[in-house]
């Protein structure tokens, strides 16, 4: 995983998908055998994918939302 | 708790038991209801999406093949970009497809796996208040996701020269009396002025771009019952993207919200500024779920 992205048009849509599904849909624990949340190396994998992106760009004074709820 | 049925147009297969080796894969939760789901598989490619009903909720699963999504072949699966890129929008195609019953929809993430259909029934039965309170609240509303990009060249011409229809915005004084200095003066004496006005150009076209993306954001927002903003990404064959945002728009409402973004499009469109448009989608920057566990 590299944290030189060129990333082209395309695939601005599919990490608008990737954000939404992987970062942004709720999780409810009970009997759960696998969330993708729990598995961390990759996830935190992905979201130094994601967050080496967020780092090459960002605005001032347009501020983040908490991604954890 | 009530019978776990099937969606209408798959019937189940005489011989199909629970299997152990097979989770349950779930998708979204729904208020209870009639739910007419198209035949859809889901991110196992060989299982059908079906419904789970309890009395107040209803939950869209699937079942998957453990060993195609235990850990190690989830791990496996998402550090590879095809399998990820596949297996997520075969997701999506199931929330897309419940997006569009206009029913209120409690998105999950993607591979949320359960043990069996009891284990899932007893999520829905432990957290039907809070999950239902939160579907009436999201009811009648949709998410829409707007990205703003700016074509520097683009900005940096209109600031420049200026057309009347759209450009007397984008120039200031500094830049204008640079222009004219330079018009007075020789290749070699305007030099210097040159390379001034280029850097008063960026200076004012990054200024622009701001504030276009702000004023944008605010005119949406005020469209919107709830508005967020989300980290910017930068692209090597991107124009710059200065606005990544996402707007839950009231459905009845959503004829303004549009309207407003179409009239901006038109003011700014010449001078390099392009709106992207995402959705409808599921909630999934405004759920607020607050489960005891």
């Amino acid at each position: 995983m590299t944290t030189d992205l060129a990333i082209r048009h395309k695939d601005v849509a599919l990490l608008e998908l990737l954000d939404r599904v992987l970062d942004k849909g709720v999780v409810v624990t009970g009997d759960l055998t696998i969330s993708v949340a729990n598995i961390d190396l990759i996830y935190v994998g992905l979201r130094v994918l994601l967050c080496s992106v967020e780092k090459m760009h960002q605005m001032q004074y347009m501020t983040n939302q908490p991604k954890d709820r | 708790m009530s019978e776990q049925s099937t969606a209408p147009f798959i019937p189940p297969q005489a011989d199909e038991q629970h299997d152990s080796d097979e989770s349950i894969c779930l998708y979204a939760i729904l208020p209870a209801g009639l739910l007419a789901l198209m035949p859809l598989a889901g991110i196992d490619a060989d299982r059908p999406v079906y419904i789970l009903e309890s009395s107040h909720l209803q939950a869209v699963v699937s079942r998957v093949r453990a060993a195609r999504f235990d850990l190690p072949a989830l791990e496996a699966g998402l550090s590879n970009p095809d399998w990820l890129e596949t297996h997520v929008r075969a997701h999506q195609q199931v929330l897309d497809s419940l997006v569009a019953t206009g029913q209120p929809v409690l998105p999950m993430r993607f591979c949320t796996l359960y043990r069996d259909e009891a284990a899932v029934q007893s999520i829905l039965s432990a957290h039907a208040e809070p999950m239902r309170v939160e579907l009436d609240r999201l009811g009648g509303k949709q998410e829409w996701g707007v990205k703003l990009f700016v074509h520097g060249k683009m900005l940096r011409a209109t600031i420049l020269s200026p057309d009347g229809s759209s450009g007397d915005w984008a120039q200031n004084d500094e830049i204008m009396a640079l222009q004219t200095k330079i018009d007075g003066l020789s290749a070699g004496a305007a030099f210097l002025f040159k390379k001034k006005l280029a850097a008063a150009v960026d200076e004012r076209a990054e200024e622009l771009a701001f504030s276009i993306a702000l004023r944008s954001h605010e005119r949406l927002s005020s469209c919107a019952a709830e508005a967020v903003t989300n980290a910017l990404y930068k692209g090597k064959d991107l124009p710059q993207m200065f606005l990544n945002a996402a707007y839950l728009v009231v459905e009845a409402e959503s004829a303004a919200f549009f309207e407003s973004l179409g009239q901006m499009d038109q003011l700014y469109s010449a001078a390099g500024v392009r709106y992207e448009v995402s959705g409808p989608w599921p909630a999934y920057n405004f759920i607020q779920l607050q489960l005891d566990d």
